[in-house]
């Protein structure tokens, strides 16, 4: 089957940083695939290429099996979506924004801007001028201008940031309705949960190169055992037992144990810690197994730490900051 | 068909062209409340200024062309008003309507939202230009066309004195008036492409709104030095005194050909220049950043600084029309002219022949050497018909850049109001007028 989108050796410098190095990809019909890196990886610049606002320094986009140079607009026609912080007219109200964006796009198949308002459930507010909108209003608001255009390939720059709970598992409700008739979608994401949860396959750079790519379940093939944080009654009992299981076991700084096991191993260590009367207190995942490839594919981990938990991605488990 | 052929690229139906740009750009504009505004004071600026030039009569804005008349007739009310309009109107509306049309999506950040639709670069720049362009241009002719309405209306219609001494009667000042605020249509597209250029270029919508209006300051400062035919010619803004040529006689028609072509080149390089500019703008994550917005500026601004000094170093080259041998054939026969109307006024009576004038005018040294814009010119008038026995009259006369003078003889001449035959007030002619060499 023909990819939707195919780049081939793209390149984007500014002046001595390279953004976007040799990057080859290719995501087929009716899927979504998900974009991953730290922040700086070059996530937004390739999707700016791709958009056709930026132009590359090397390499070619083809999209429908068209290459599509910079500003092609023809060649970008069944093509929509958004990068970083969405702005709008403020002056202007929800479907006199849409209303406005829509006539610059080929008369057609497209979305009525009520409809797409009510897709995204901001139908009540679509007479409010913009200028009073949250940033997740603004965010769904986005995702509207980007439906208006009924595209076949929908590329979304961090959709649900900014967006609550409700909100957000709405509109991965509509991505995943949007794939499932055939449309693709191509994401990016720092949350690892969300692409867990709504993405067909996977692409994740790291500083500009790509560094990983396919399907979500040969990712998880891939990934790490996981590690749980457990807490016990009794600690040192809990480590004993643990080396005869053969279960790598550490102590946090927070007090907790951090167990390295995959499921059947920890279940059968559970059961026989409560045969050994050593009552498990808590437990709970530390980092999941994808968290935990994200973090080995992309580099040193200290170094996004602290931007990346506050996006969803821990860079690595608080085990490695202890015993590194 | 090829597989490559027949793969769906654009829909069926039509793809969005210029007309869709223009109508969304023109959306934007009008929703805005303070461009509103702008077009309500279009209205209410004229209809004030006739009513204020009308309560201030006998005396007015002489120092502008038509200004002494602008209480007495409402063409000279709306002439009056087209000088400002001119110089100051047109690059304000132009900073306002096209300066922030480019620059205001850089401050909205919705740069993205609309390149990511079907619509070239080269329609939506289109649009922009076409919708500034219109609102423009309406905001001017509204002004226009109020002021000319309110000023006969409050003024009256009567003959207008044009500036070779010659009473204009009513129905051929309705269409000369009309005709020079159409033809500052011309020139105001200069400067609407000149605030397109500033607005891409910059991204600042501060320096897209001042941008023309410092510009048209600049070159106003340039007129009053450069008297070079050369300036006279490449000066964006000497198009604006193009229309006075509409009120000479004879009609300077070559003068109104060449503002036109200025006009036009100007524009074409502003415009041209701005397609260029958001053509191959790349819309990177840093490309409206502060640092890089001043960064823009100062490179405007260095640009600004060398275009003026090259204007400034040629506004003295070339051959200059401003010469004593110009001025005596345009200002004694005007004198002439305006005698006859002093007189037909004064008496009511219609036979009355034009006397013929001759004049002698110099700055001081002699007439062959005397040259260029200045208040310290002088002229002596004498009647050349033997045995009239009038006294010469002297004349102080200031000559500007762009070919136009005012002369008086204070109350040597009568006084600035005096009374028909019929005890009605008028303004005495010869007290002071305004006259034009026809420049370049």
């Amino acid at each position: 089957m023909r990819p939707v989108l195919e780049t081939r050796g793209l390149v984007k410098r500014y002046g001595e940083l390279t953004a976007v190095d040799g990057i080859d990809l290719s995501i087929g019909p009716g899927t979504v695939c998900g974009l991953l890196g730290r922040n700086g990886a070059g996530k937004t610049t390739l999707l700016r290429i791709i958009l056709g606002l930026l132009a590359s320094d090397a390499g070619a986009v083809r999209l429908f099996g068209h290459e599509a140079s910079p500003h092609d607009t023809v060649a970008r026609e069944r093509v929509a979506g958004f990068v970083e912080e969405l702005r709008f007219y403020p002056y202007l109200s929800a479907v006199r924004n849409l209303e406005l964006l829509s006539r610059l796009d080929s008369a057609g198949a497209s979305v009525a801007p009520g409809d797409a308002l009510e897709m995204v459930g901001l139908a009540d507010r679509a007479r409010e001028k913009v200028r009073g909108f949250s940033t997740g209003m603004k965010q769904r608001l986005g995702i509207a201008t980007a439906l208006v255009r009924a595209p076949d390939l929908l590329i979304l720059d961090e959709p649900t940031i900014g967006l609550d709970p409700t909100s957000a598992a709405s509109v991965r409700t509509l991505v995943r309705r949007m794939a499932d008739d055939g449309k693709t979608v191509f994401l990016s994401s720092h949350n690892m949960t969300e692409v867990a949860e709504i993405c067909d396959s996977v692409v994740i750079i790291d500083a500009g190169a790509l560094v990983w790519q396919g399907t979500l379940d040969r990712l998880r093939e891939q990934a790490p055992v996981a590690a749980y944080r457990l807490w016990t009654t009794d600690d040192a009992g809990a480590r004993q037992l643990g080396r005869e299981f053969d279960i790598d076991i550490d102590r946090l700084s927070s007090g907790a144990l951090l167990v390295h096991a995959d499921d059947a191993l920890r279940n059968s260590f559970v059961l026989e810690l409560a045969r050994q009367n050593i009552a498990v207190r808590q437990l709970e995942p530390d980092i999941s197994p994808l968290e935990s490839l994200f973090a080995a594919l992309t580099g040193d981990p200290a170094e996004s730490a602290g931007e990346s938990e506050s996006q969803g991605i821990p860079a690595r488990s608080e085990a490695d900051k202890v015993h590194r | 068909m090829t597989a490559v052929a027949s793969e769906r690229l654009v829909r069926d139906a039509s793809r969005p062209g210029l007309g869709a740009a223009v109508h969304v750009e023109m959306a934007k504009l009008t929703s805005q409340w303070s461009l509103r505004v702008v077009l309500l004071l279009c209205v209410a600026v004229p209809i004030a200024f006739a009513a204020f030039t009308k309560s201030q009569w006998p005396s007015g804005p002489s120092d502008v062309l038509f200004g002494r008349w602008a209480g007495a007739s409402g063409f000279a009310t709306s002439l009056t008003l087209l000088n400002s309009a001119n110089f100051y109107g047109i690059p304000l509306l132009a900073g306002l309507f096209a300066g922030d049309i480019f620059a205001g999506e850089d401050r909205h950040g919705t740069w993205k939202m609309i390149l990511a639709r079907s619509a070239s670069r080269t329609h939506i720049c289109g649009g922009k230009a076409i919708a500034a362009t219109v609102c423009v241009w309406a905001g001017f002719l509204t002004m226009g066309a109020v002021s000319l309405l309110a000023g006969v209306a409050i003024a009256g219609s009567s003959s207008l004195v044009n500036l070779s001494g010659q009473l204009v009667p009513a129905g051929t000042a309705w269409a000369l008036v009309a005709l020079a605020w159409l033809y500052s249509l011309l020139p105001a597209a200069t400067f609407i492409a000149l605030g397109l250029l500033l607005s891409i270029a910059s991204r600042s919508t501060i320096v897209g709104v001042l941008g023309p209006l410092v510009v048209a300051g600049a070159l106003q400062l340039l007129e009053v030095i450069g008297h070079g035919r050369i300036a006279r010619i490449i000066s964006p803004a000497a198009p604006f005194d193009a229309w006075h040529a509409l009120f000479t006689d004879p009609r300077h028609l070559g003068t109104l050909l060449q503002g036109a072509i200025t006009s036009i080149v100007w524009t074409a390089i502003f415009g041209g220049a701005a397609w260029y500019l958001l053509r191959s703008r790349a819309f990177g994550s840093a490309d409206t950043t502060p640092r890089l917005q001043r960064r823009a500026a100062a490179r405007i601004a260095g640009v600004a600084v060398v275009v003026v000094a090259v204007l400034a170093g040629v506004s003295g080259v070339g051959p200059t029309n401003l010469t004593a041998k110009q001025l005596q054939a345009s200002i004694a026969p005007e004198f002439g002219r305006l005698a006859v109307a002093h007189y037909r006024w004064q008496t009511g009576s219609a036979r009355v022949t034009r006397p013929p004038m001759k004049a002698t005018c110099n700055r001081g040294a002699g007439t062959e050497k005397s040259r260029g814009p200045g208040s310290d010119w002088s002229c002596t008038l004498v009647d050349t018909r033997v045995a009239d026995g009038a006294p010469p009259v002297a004349l102080d006369v200031t000559l500007k850049a762009n070919g136009c003078y005012s002369a008086g003889a204070g109350s040597e001449l009568g006084a600035l109001v005096l009374t028909d035959h019929k005890g009605k007030a008028f303004i005495n002619p010869l007290y002071e007028f305004d006259g034009c060499l026809g420049t370049p």
